[in-house]
């Protein structure tokens, strides 16, 4: 397949201009253009799919990128992949996003200046010589590469005489705590692979699991061992996507975290240490080490309630087995590392390790350099040459200020980058790299798993391959000893069958490891945090978002227009504050505050919440504005100062988080077995609608959803949704079909969150269909509420007619850039300003489906069509499929004690449905 | 009924048409400007998207439905008034008959603007028109948009028929009596009508049956556009109070503004001796009934909202008089139903100042009830997490205006060109008639 | 009489001078049109298609004179949605061999052998917001001309039948195809 899709590409370039035209733009092309030379399999018109690699993060998720005429126009999951198991996060759905920004760069500059490629080659080699003439060194620093490419830096360096071992790995989200916490437990460099879905209990010390780490295989497991029946608490200060999934959120004094831990960690040695099966020195050991960590001390200190602490404990023993994860960046001070390994203790007290804790040896890592000793060696003037390969220092405030600092003094710096980034714009020399949906790599998430990351189609801009450039230089400088001859991307290839590359990936067998807790366990004990700064200043939490991660894709602006569901806002970052923390500042949500610390100064919105704990804030990370700021502050315990700057960030929602509702959305019911009352079936008028062959819907298990917008994203990307704007969207004009919304339930004391992705309902007795005077909208044979876009004249009653509130309206013809059409779904058409439109139920989908199915001649099969918010879902919360297959998913899922539709009383018979949310109660 | 001569009528009537004084030119001018303003207002938002006005999700009809409704309500009255009068062979139909009949077809003129205008592609209104094509396609008649479009169309026609129909006698007398240009197109508009008695009989006979058809047209016509709303399922529109309430409100502000329109002419070409004080009286004394019945009305819908016992309802309601529009909810009870009260003393009633006042305030009053119950409904329907606002932005408010000089630009240039009472009518018999179009009697 | 004779001389002159005129225009014309192009096909950056029209293609020939099926060429009307163009490659495969001397051939040579596409003008256009499937209609026996008009009676092919939703509803009334919204509309 290798061959024909190499000729494909080659030859699809002439094709591209025009496919695009006729892919998306209201106007069509006037020219076509065939290939000179056809690829042996592709057919024009149809879709082709590439198993790959999602690179947006270090998770490393298994990807699928469906190719028309050239051009990846959507990514999702890779089933068969371990990690992701074919869904896809927020982020990963913005990828494609990326491959087309107009933000990208296509030719290489010095410095301001654009040049050619030889010319760049040239400057590249010449700083590269100049360096190794004055007996300085060359050094590379990098984004995490797992694979071949990170060794590929190594033997670069070593063919250019330098050491193999001045590599640099940069990821301002890095946990090195957890490793570090693993090793002194254990004694041994481990790789952990927790089980999260056979756990009975899961307790996380602020381990947002559900936003950094491996998200979308985390969250899988959570919602399963949900499913299951499972329990989970979360300790932390703030309640994060994780929290608010978790069944209980125990808030402590910002900083005492270990003292809990500590205290839970004697209550179970008390209880239960004799029957752990430990060494008697280990179990003498902790118990004197966990002397003074009596109850009352430490309810005391980290001022939470006794009693929760024992029932903590209790919950811990009696839910065998169970799995203890963090700690978390929420909850990591200066000495994470002990806190990690009072957490580790904790699962080998309560006999976890090797039941929901696996361990494997940790991946036999190339020596490298630390980053500090960089900066120390750069400041000193040692070093002659950087080269940095997706890696933005200078992008992260001041944390990296020092080395940011440093570079200034390295005579040549060169970048590979595919967007302009803060530390490109400093640099000598920048090299536009491909987008990792056009390069060759693999990864390797976990001991045992390589992703093979392939291209999926001609780059778009005149790109080339970092890893090719650095080949080419070294052949400028004659030093290529031990380097491919050929491309990086032919001798990778040589290395994967051609099978494992047409699934993606390859896994090896390797051995678990049960290791047992060291005798000298907590040797050191993790003290309470101290919070810099101001005395008078609030404890800052610097928290990750699901959606944005450390903020490595600022210029996302599809991340950044979908709203975060809590707080409402979009287009700006936030920062957290109690409502009881807000009153005596007068603070309301949305009045801008100047936060003021060690770290630095931002300026950002205000969000009054009972969703953090008083007496200190929170800053979720990564956002455009707060960026630079609130990265700045990523894992320092500083104290910052709060003024109202007397501005304000309008939302263009009034009641976020539905609180003031009079119609409650979301259902609950009580415990794992419980279930709502059957619904009646109401009186109509009108005769009964049928669905001959038919009835498409879709399921939203509120259970299993935790909000993260994987589905939003997704919708987004397949249905060329418009993006609007900051001004816009404050308008209240965002065209978002499937948005997120939150339901925050107060009445049992702490919030109680719940979300809900609220998109057409496609109702069998739609109100907004009776309404339409030009039958613009009608429910078609199969189900569906369609939206005749030819049809609509934009009389908006029907957005007024319905009851949900989901229908969009084009304020305008929406800007994109030439670059952003070539990413639109060709299948799915751009709306003319004027019109309607909302979710479709990804009818362009179905259509695809059922032809194929036709020209085959065979019978559509349930799992024939899954719309693109069902596909992204990391929590499998969203079910599409046909009501009268009785065989489907969803119609198993229909016949759930927990199936209830929105506003029944209405009686608009939606075809979506819901499964009500189950509330666990507290432990 | 009145003590002058005809002739004198007759010469009154005619003033009214001939003298151009600087105030009209003023008053057409200025009308003329607000229109041009709507016009570039409007082209915008045909060039840009209606993103330029304050329309939003969930927000989606705003001041120009508002404008739509609020104009159809002010038609109302004048036909049907007119018509009523006439049946109840009121004398004071011969005085403000004729300009209530015109008002009522400017005003649905204006208002049938405003759906095209509020529309996201309105160079597709024709959609809503049923028209063979091959494509097999016609509009849905379930929709009351639908029913809309063929009420408000008969109406319009209706009305125009039975204003024109009761000019046929003036139109006849005028092409004897003017000179110019007039002549020939009196001539030609007066279908040859030349006052014989076959004609009169004939005339008798006909001219009820419009006025009989007028009045339930005009009923159905408010009922139709209160069903927009009322068959939807929004909680504060859902409602089957809607229609009566929607023709009481319909009659309510066109009394309104058929007060200060009558004051205006009144006033401009001095017809004292034909509109009376006691004209105003009556009219008062309709406005203020009407006054109550809305009083009546608002009430009831509280209620109702209570009653029924739906929250997202009682929501709506609490929030139309607590919430962000709470000061315009309670500007709008001072303006339809506490002012109004003081229409209980004659004095009020016999001061036209006092009585102006008033309307103007009922007139704004009808407009910001339209305007409010169709907001606070959308921003605050089932979903709590889509509540929104609304404010109308410039452009949009321009486009609103626009209508207003619309409306009053028809209506000037109509008294320019038609006699604005109906001279025949007030004249007693037919002798008169007779007599008027006698070349002696011309002469006086 | 010589006045007579004498206009009638000049008369007869000036018709002559006319005559030989317009003859020689006539076939100054004809030359023109038969005379190859002067021009050598235009240079264009690598990777870009050639100016649209640069090869006048004549279905007259291919499809009527030759008896070229259409699905020769337009291979993937059977197959996709889209029914695509015959690539260079395609076109080569016949003119490889014939007509090596017509100018346009070797235009079209050139640029197959600089692996350069070509452009063409584009005849046939349903807009984007509908969804029309080129396979099903050949499944469904629906012959090309009922919709693209006796192409191979055409040298340069116009659009006969416009492609109109009323044109579309006729025929899968006639055929009794389905005719709900979103089977072309997307």
């Amino acid at each position: 397949m290798k061959v024909s899709r190499r000729g494909f590409l080659g030859t699809a370039v002439g094709a591209l201009g025009t496919g695009v035209l006729a892919g998306c733009s209201e106007k069509l092309p006037r020219y076509l253009v065939p290939y000179a030379t056809p690829p042996d399999d592709a057919v024009p018109g149809l879709a082709r799919h590439y198993r790959t690699v999602c690179r947006e993060c270090p998770a490393s998720c298994g990807a699928t990128a469906r190719v028309r005429d050239g051009r990846a126009v959507k990514l999702e999951g890779n089933p068969d992949f371990p990690v992701g198991r074919g869904a896809l996060c927020p982020r990963g759905q913005a990828a494609i996003e990326g491959l087309y920004a107009p933000g990208r760069i296509g030719t290489p500059r010095a410095g301001a200046r654009e040049i050619d490629w030889a010319a760049a080659e040239k400057l590249f080699a010449a700083g590269l010589q100049r360096a190794l003439d004055d007996k300085k060194l060359v050094v590379v620093v990098t984004r995490p590469e797992t694979g071949q490419l990170g060794k590929l830096f190594g033997t670069w360096l070593e063919a250019l005489g330098q050491a193999p071992t001045q590599v640099v790995t940069f990821d301002a989200m890095d946990r090195p705590w957890l490793r570090q916490g693993q090793e002194r437990a254990f004694g041994a460099a481990l790789t952990a692979v927790p089980d999260l879905a056979s756990a009975k209990l899961i307790l996380s010390i602020g381990d947002d699991f559900v936003e950094e780490g491996s998200p979308v295989e985390r969250a899988r497991a959570f919602a399963d061992q949900r499913a299951a029946g499972g329990k989970s608490i979360y300790v932390g200060p703030r309640l994060s996507l994780t929290a608010a999934a978790a069944d209980q959120w125990i808030s402590v004094e910002p900083g005492t975290e270990s003292l809990f831990v500590l205290g839970l960690l004697r209550q179970v040695v008390d209880r239960a240490g004799a029957r752990a099966g430990l060494e008697a020195a280990t179990l003498e050991n902790l118990q004197h080490r966990l002397a003074p960590f009596d109850v009352a001390a430490v309810a005391a200190r980290s001022r939470v309630d006794p009693k929760k602490l024992q029932d903590v404990a209790s919950a811990l023993l009696s839910a065998r087995p169970s799995l203890c994860l963090g700690p978390g960046r929420a909850v990591a001070g200066a000495d994470a590392a002990a806190l990690a390994e009072t957490v580790q203790v904790l699962n080998a007290v309560l006999g976890n390790v090797g039941q929901t804790l696996r361990f494997l040896p940790a991946a036999p890592t190339a020596p490298s350099m630390e980053l500090a000793e960089l900066t120390r060696k750069a400041g000193a003037g040692d070093v002659g040459a950087v080269v940095l390969h997706h890696a933005d220092p200078a992008g992260y405030g001041p944390v990296y200020s020092a080395f940011a600092g440093a570079l200034a003094r390295v005579p040549f710096v060169a970048t590979f980058v595919n967007e302009l980034d803060d530390t490109a714009r400093k640099a000598h020399l920048v090299l536009p790299d491909n987008h990792f949906l056009e390069n060759w790599s693999d990864v390797r998430p976990r001991p045992g798993v390589v992703g093979i990351q392939q291209p999926v189609m001609e780059p778009v801009l005149g790109t080339r391959a970092a890893a090719d450039e650095l080949l080419a230089v070294a052949r400028i400088l004659g030093k290529t000893t031990g380097l491919p001859k050929e491309t990086f991307g032919e001798a990778l290839r040589q290395t994967f069958q051609p099978k494992e590359i047409e699934q993606g990936f390859r896994l090896e067998e390797v051995a678990a490891v049960v290791p047992r807790l060291s005798p000298s366990a907590l040797a050191q004990l993790p003290s309470v945090v101290t919070f810099q700064g101001p005395e008078q200043g609030l404890p800052l939490v610097i928290v990750p978002t699901f959606r944005h991660l450390d903020g490595r894709q600022p210029r996302s602006a599809l991340l950044q227009e979908i709203p975060d569901p809590l707080s409402g806002f979009s287009w700006t970052g936030w920062v957290e504050v109690n409502s009881a923390t807000a009153a005596p500042l007068g603070l309301t949500s949305g009045d801008v505050v100047a936060l003021e610390g060690p770290g630095g100064r931002c300026e950002v919105p205000a969000f009054v919440t009972n969703s953090v704990r008083a007496g200190m804030v929170a800053v979720p990370v990564g956002d455009a504005t707060a960026l630079l700021a609130s990265k700045g502050f990523i894992g320092a315990g500083t104290r910052v100062t709060l003024r109202r700057t007397g501005a304000r960030v309008e939302r263009s929602k009034t009641d976020v988080g539905g609180a003031k509702g009079a119609e409650k959305l979301v259902r609950t019911v009580e415990g794992p077995a419980g279930a709502l009352p059957p619904a009646v079936p109401l009186p109509s008028m009108y005769p009964p609608v049928e669905h001959p062959v038919h009835r498409w819907a879709l399921s939203i298990d509120l259970d299993r959803c935790n909000g993260c917008g994987a589905c939003t994203a997704a919708c987004y990307v397949e249905n060329n949704l418009a993006i609007v704007g900051a001004d816009q969207v404050a308008r209240g004009r965002s065209m978002s079909w499937l948005p997120v919304m939150a339901d925050v339930d107060t009445s049992h004391g702490t919030p109680e969150v719940s979300y809900l992705p609220l998109g057409c309902q496609h109702c069998t007795a739609a109100p907004c269909e009776s309404v339409c005077p030009t039958f613009a909208t009608y429910h078609t044979p199969e189900g569906l509420n369609a939206q005749v876009y030819s049809r609509c004249i934009g009389t908006r009653y029907c957005e007024n007619n319905c009851p949900y509130g989901v229908r969009r309206f084009n304020f305008y013809d929406w800007p994109r850039a030439p670059s952003e059409r070539l990413g639109l779904n060709p299948d799915v058409t751009v709306r003319e300003r004027g019109v309607t439109e909302k979710c479709t139920l990804c009818s362009q989908r179905i259509r695809t489906a059922e032809e194929q199915a036709k020209f085959d001649k065979r019978e559509l099969h349930d799992g024939d069509v899954v719309s693109a918010c069902a596909a992204a879902c990391p929590t499998q919360a969203i079910v599409f499929g046909d009501l009268k297959d009785p065989t489907s998913a969803i119609s198993r899922r229909a016949a759930d004690g927990r199936a209830y539709k929105l506003l029944e009383e209405l009686n608009t018979q939606p075809g979506v449905f819901y499964l009500a949310r189950r509330r666990r109660g507290s432990t | 009924m009145s003590e002058a001569s005809l002739a004198q009528i007759e010469k009154d009537t005619v003033a009214t048409m001939a003298g151009t004084t600087w105030r009209y030119w003023l008053a057409l001018g200025s009308a003329v400007a607000l229109v041009g303003l709507g016009a570039w207002a409007w082209s915008v938002a045909l060039r840009e998207g209606l993103g330029i006005t304050g329309l939003n999700e969930p927000v989606m009809w705003g001041a120009l439905i508002t404008t739509f409704v609020f104009f159809i309500g002010v038609s109302h009255s004048g036909t049907l008034v007119s018509a009523i009068l006439f049946f109840t062979r009121s004398p004071l139909r011969a005085a403000i008959g004729r300009s209530a009949e015109a008002m009522t077809v400017f005003t649905i003129l204006t208002a049938g603007l405003y759906p095209i205008v509020h529309i996201g592609r309105s160079w597709l209104f024709f959609f809503v028109l049923p028209y063979p094509n091959q494509r097999q396609l016609w509009m849905n008649f379930r929709s009351p948009l639908t029913w809309d479009v063929f009420a408000i169309t008969s109406y319009v026609t209706v009305s125009m028929l039975f204003l024109y129909m009761g000019m046929l006698p003036d139109l006849a007398l005028l092409a004897r009596q003017v000179q110019g240009w007039r002549r020939p197109l009196y001539r030609v508009l007066s279908l040859g009508f030349s006052g014989t008695d076959g004609e009169w009989r004939i005339f008798e006979k006909a001219y009820p049956i419009f006025a009989g058809v007028v009045i339930p047209l005009a009923v159905s016509v408010h009922s139709v556009v209160s069903w927009d709303f009322a068959m939807t399922l929004m909680p504060g529109w859902h409602s089957a109070v809607f229609a009566p309430y929607f023709v009481a409100g319909a009659i309510f502000s066109g009394i309104a503004v058929a007060v200060l329109l009558l004051a205006g002419l009144r006033r401009g070409y001095h017809l004292e001796r034909y509109i009376t004080p006691k004209h105003f009286d009556m009219l008062a004394k309709l406005l203020l009934a009407m006054s109550l019945v809305m009083t009546f009305v608002y009430a009831t819908e509280f209620f109702m909202a209570f009653y029924r016992g739906s929250n997202a309802e009682m929501e709506v309601f609490r929030w139309r008089a607590t919430g962000t529009y709470a000061p315009v909810f309670w500007g709008v009870v001072l303006s339809n139903s506490v002012a109004p009260i003081a229409l209980f003393w004659s004095r009020v009633r016999n001061n036209l100042p006092a009585l102006i006042t008033i309307s103007v305030l009922v007139t704004v009053g009808m407009w910001f009830e339209r305007f409010l119950f169709i907001v606070t409904t959308i921003a605050r329907s089932f979903v709590s997490q889509n509540w929104g606002n609304y404010i109308p932005t410039w452009k949009e408010s321009f486009i609103c205006l626009g209508g207003l000089g619309w409306f009053f630009m028809l209506f000037l240039v109509f008294i320019k060109l038609f006699p604005c009472m109906a001279i025949s009518e007030s004249m007693q018999s037919q002798h008169a008639v007779d007599a008027a179009v006698t070349p002696e009697a011309s002469h006086a | 009489m010589p006045r007579l004779g004498w206009s009638a001389r000049r008369t007869g002159l000036a018709l002559a001078l006319v005559a030989i005129a317009l003859s020689v225009g006539a076939f100054e014309a004809r030359s023109q049109s038969a005379a190859p192009p002067a021009a050598p096909p235009a240079e264009v950056p690598p990777g870009q298609p050639g100016p649209a029209g640069e090869v006048p293609f004549n279905h007259q020939v291919h499809a009527g004179q030759y008896k070229i099926p259409c699905l020769e060429c337009h291979a993937y009307a059977d197959k996709s949605p889209s029914a695509g163009l015959p690539s260079g490659r395609k076109c080569m495969g016949c003119h490889k061999f014939v007509g090596k001397d017509k100018p346009e051939v070797q235009i079209l040579t050139k640029r197959f052998e600089d692996g350069t596409p070509l452009r063409w003008e584009r005849v046939f256009a349903v807009p984007d917001f509908i969804y029309f499937s080129h396979r099903m209609h050949v499944r469904a026996k629906v012959e090309c001309k009922e919709c693209h008009g006796d192409v191979a009676a055409q040298k340069t092919v116009q659009q006969e039948k416009p492609f109109t939703m009323g044109q579309c509803l006729t025929c899968h009334e006639a055929r009794n195809a389905s005719r709900d919204c979103l089977v072309c509309h997307k």
